[in-house]
């Protein structure tokens, strides 16, 4: 039993590196996209999202939200 | 199944190596340690938005008069030729301060809401996404600025990003408010958002109960105990209030975004809950009992059935690795002032099936590991369960520490 289960150590021990190199590479990759969504965010360039259009009497209502 | 969260904290540093000349671990600690600071400081001056730019860019051809007053949140300004008044105001939102640009309008009746910009926040994405598919901002179209912008009221939340729906409403709401007040000289008629304690916060109450009667008792109660706070945490905690603990939330305290207690209740009873039992108990009740992607990451264990063990030394270097991701993290959540940037974990992700780009590969990614080795992402790769564990390890010194002054004083 205790031979058996010193065998398979190398077997798991390989599996759990090769997941946890892939997730290892997932996270630096969301990293990688923070850090382009970081230099777009210039001071003057936050996000400005328009909730709900202009709603003046005379136009008719454009509550649609624009994710500009 | 042992408890790999129950077993007592992995035992700090990698072995202690003998002085082998230069410190160099002790160097590379100083100097990300340095790093850190030197990207907050930068972080809270350089990120400070000129909301004034952003409003003109959002409105133009009007000219915008502020007042001198506009030193700090809110800015009022008038439109000129107009009888218009734009404020700027802040609500408190999950992940910090969420900042609105509201444009009040004078109508025969009193005044209404003319228009909206979400100037700044710092939500994650995930929730921000809900908003939108919730049709979440459709609401404030054509509302009169006497509304009282109540979540709950006359607004209603969306399930799963119930916070930054509630810090919206409010930026909105102090906006509004004071632009009627102030510049259309109106009585207020509106009610005051009393304190949010309702069945929601009552339920998350619930289940810490019953997280430390689960802790405690090991009869049928503590049995049943145990499994109404699984599918709670999964079900409540998860998919519906969606209030996992991130980085993002231990970055938000170090900034100083801490919501109030009167909006956010929920926000003070998962920190006082978790800390709280950490400092009373020396339990990290959260990962233990609490934390929904532990129980998904069970579920999918249990699916399998394949139970991958990781060694100790792999485990001692999954710590380090965890150090050094978060430290990452920290730094992007630093250097940008928004603590959801850097938060890599795939919990919101989960629990309300939105995500930006690579966060789509992560969720998966985790759930696979854990079909594999059980509590894959907690074990190997989860910054809050590692400073949790950090906060209990601390305890565990201070309070042998004490214990052992008390025997050497008698």
């Amino acid at each position: 039993m205790m031979s058996r289960r010193k065998n398979e150590r190398p077997w798991e021990l390989k599996v759990t590196w090769t997941l946890s190199l892939a997730m290892l590479l997932l996270v630096f990759g969301f990293f990688y996209q923070s850090f382009q969504e970081m230099l777009q965010i210039a001071p003057v360039q936050v996000a400005v999202e328009r909730l709900s259009g202009p709603a003046t009497p005379d136009e008719p209502e454009n509550v649609e939200p624009d994710n500009n | 199944m042992t408890d790999p969260i129950d077993s007592p904290p992995p035992a700090g540093e990698l072995p202690a190596e003998p002085s082998r000349g230069f410190p160099w671990r002790a160097v590379l600690e100083g100097v990300a340690w340095t790093l850190l600071v030197a990207a907050f400081i930068i972080g809270q001056i350089a990120a400070r938005p000129d909301y004034e730019k952003m409003l003109k860019q959002a409105l133009p051809g009007e000219t915008l008069v502020g007042s001198d007053a506009n030193v700090t949140l809110p800015f009022v300004y008038r439109i000129e030729g107009k009888d218009d008044v734009v404020i700027i105001a802040a609500g408190e939102g999950y992940g910090g301060p969420l900042v609105v640009g509201v444009r009040a309008r004078r109508t025969e009746d009193g005044g209404r809401l003319a228009e909206a910009l979400m100037l700044s926040h710092k939500e994650t994405p995930a929730f921000m996404e809900r908003l939108h598919r919730g049709n979440f901002f459709r609401q404030f179209g054509g509302k009169e600025v006497s509304d009282n912008f109540i979540v709950g009221d006359d607004i209603d939340a969306v399930s799963g990003a119930t916070i930054s729906a509630r810090g919206l409403t409010s930026a909105m709401r102090n906006a509004v408010h004071l632009g009627a007040v102030n510049h259309l000289k109106l009585e207020p008629t509106w009610q005051q958002p009393g304190w949010i304690f309702g069945v929601n916060e009552a339920v998350l109450v619930l289940l810490f109960v019953l997280a430390f009667v689960a802790g405690y008792r090991k009869d049928k109660i503590g049995k049943y105990a145990a499994l109404t706070v699984t599918v709670g945490a999964l079900v409540f905690i998860g998919f519906y209030a969606n209030v996992s603990l991130s980085l993002a939330n231990i970055a938000g305290i170090f900034m100083g975004y801490i919501p109030s207690l009167r909006q956010h209740p929920m926000w003070w009873i998962m920190m006082i809950g978790v800390l709280g039992s950490i400092v009373a108990m020396g339990r990290n009740i959260y990962c233990q009992r609490l934390c929904p992607f532990m129980v998904v990451q069970d579920l999918a264990q249990k699916v399998s059935g394949v139970k991958l063990k990781i060694d100790s030394r792999f485990q001692r270097r999954a710590r380090t690795l965890i150090f050094s991701l978060s430290w990452v993290a920290l730094m992007l959540i630093f250097l940008t002032a928004h603590p959801a940037l850097g938060s890599y974990e795939p919990f919101a992700m989960m629990f309300s099936l939105e995500g930006l780009g690579i966060q789509w590969y992560i969720l998966p990614a985790s759930i696979l590991g854990s079909l594999f080795v059980p509590r894959f992402w907690c074990r190997l790769f989860c910054p809050v369960g590692l400073y949790l564990n950090e906060i209990v390890r601390l305890r565990r010194k201070i309070r042998t520490a004490f214990s052992r002054k008390a025997v050497g004083g008698n």
